[in-house]
């Protein structure tokens, strides 16, 4: 295979904010916000055996509805809210279809074998800690925690009031705390 | 830095892409939006009882600014200009073959197996270039402009992209038993990709579909792999399909490997 001289920047979490309208060829934008959609399909809980797909459909959406954005949000904000409903669909169909490959282990197939013992430890702790919450904490977490986005912008791309946001990010930092604490006494 | 944010750097760390990821799948989108864009043009094209090719000639000169002017269309032409959807469909429509889903991988983006045109969202079609390796020469090339030059940008994935959808056709075509389909487009394959970037690919696929077709000898067909690709990942899947006494005893190391999917590799 041909090498490619270009390849998606993974690196630099967290990506800067633009406030730019998607009017440009749909492979710059998915060059540019690839990462982010990927990370937060993952957080939203799209299992590693089912992120191509999640990916594609959000990119998909962004192809189809790109004439409705109106570039007075964030593009991040516009994807957010895409990946959240696109991670929200396929858990819907997932529970209709008890075999589907969104019912296996979030843990069971890493996506990135290569990264460090203690990397990894972390990130399924995470994993797991975003498992135990409820859609609306999970997602007010995953984009004021992980992704740091501001509450205006997460209640904008999840189509809640930045109270309801705020309560539900209250309430996911509390239970990381928690599980974080617990964490530690398990180690000692 | 305090425990919890220790723990969310180290989350976010892994929680990012390799950048293999981002080439895998946006190969994957190219074919499977070409071949939506191309559903939606002859979905268009019917309702306005307008021929594709009397559509094509009529708003060639118009293209640049529809192009321009339209998000959708300028998505549209950049990936059916990647080649993803024009270049098979010509193909197939040429070979008398019946409609297929040949670009579309996908059973929610099926396109027809004719000439089709991606349509701007002012409900007329757009002109599309066909791809590179068909268009040498040809003037309306030029005249894309800007936004050919974008799909003019990595032959590289062009050409990936289009063998990745050949391939997928053919898992597909042996997977609803359509085994004739399934041998007629490696033949496409070879005729259009002789030198691919999925030989190994090509050739698991070629085994497992003329094994479970039944067509030729089994064991030919698994040892000709064997020989060719001795440890490769697709071993296992080859001999599981192919299995004979003969494979059976050739068991190698390799065939406790899990099997990969010849195309998507695990995912």
């Amino acid at each position: 295979m041909g090498a490619s001289p270009e390849r998606f920047e993974t690196t630099g979490h967290p990506a800067p904010t633009d406030v730019r309208p998607p009017r440009e060829p749909l492979e710059q934008l998915y060059r540019q916000h690839f990462p982010f959609v990927w990370r937060t399909l993952r957080a939203l809980g799209v299992p590693p055996v089912a992120l191509d797909d999640a990916v594609q459909e959000v990119f998909i959406v962004v192809h189809r509805r790109g004439e409705d954005f109106e570039g007075r949000s964030a593009v991040k904000t516009w994807l957010f809210g895409i990946a959240f409903r696109v991670a929200a669909n396929l858990r819907r169909s997932a529970k209709r279809r008890p075999t589907d490959p969104l019912t296996a282990e979030i843990t069971a197939n890493d996506p990135n074998p290569e990264q460090s013992a203690e990397r990894a430890e972390a990130t399924r702790f995470v994993e797991r800690f975003l498992a135990s919450l409820e859609e609306g904490p999970r997602a007010a977490f995953t984009a004021c925690v992980l992704e740091e986005m501001t509450a205006p912008e997460a209640a904008e791309a999840l189509g809640v009031n930045v109270n309801t946001l705020s309560s539900r990010l209250r309430l996911a930092r509390a239970r990381f705390t928690t599980a974080l604490a617990r964490r530690g006494s398990d180690h000692e | 830095m305090s425990d919890f944010d220790e723990v969310i750097r180290a989350a976010r760390e892994g929680f990012e892409p390799r950048a293999a990821d981002g080439d895998r799948i946006w190969a994957s989108l190219v074919t499977r939006m070409g071949g939506a864009s191309a559903a939606v043009a002859v979905a268009l094209a019917a309702k306005t009882s307008v021929g594709a090719s009397a559509t094509s000639s009529a708003l060639a000169g118009q293209s640049v600014a529809a192009l321009t002017k339209l998000f959708f269309a300028s998505v549209a032409v950049t990936l059916a200009g990647s080649g993803a959807v024009v270049g098979v469909t010509r193909f197939v429509a040429r070979s008398g073959d019946p409609p297929s889903v040949l670009s579309s991988p996908n059973p929610r983006a099926t396109a027809p197996a004719v000439e089709s045109r991606p349509a701007g969202s002012d409900g007329r079609a757009v002109s599309v270039p066909p791809p590179p390796d068909l268009m040498a020469g040809d003037p309306a090339a030029r005249r894309q402009g800007p936004v050919a030059s974008l799909a003019a940008e990595a032959p590289d994935r062009q050409e990936l992209a289009r063998e990745l959808a050949l391939l997928r056709e053919v898992r597909s075509a042996s997977e609803r038993g359509d085994h004739a389909r399934a041998a007629h487009v490696l033949e496409i394959l070879e005729e259009q990709h002789p030198r691919g970037a999925l030989l190994e690919e090509r050739a698991a696929l070629r085994a497992v579909t003329a094994c479970e077709a039944g067509t030729t000898s089994r064991v030919e067909r698994a040892r000709d792999f064997l020989r060719r690709y001795p440890a490769s990942v697709y071993t296992a899947k080859v001999k599981r399909v192919c299995e004979t006494d003969d494979t059976r005893s050739r068991a190698t190391e390799s065939a406790t490997r899990s099997f990969t999917d010849p195309i998507d590799g695990g995912h």
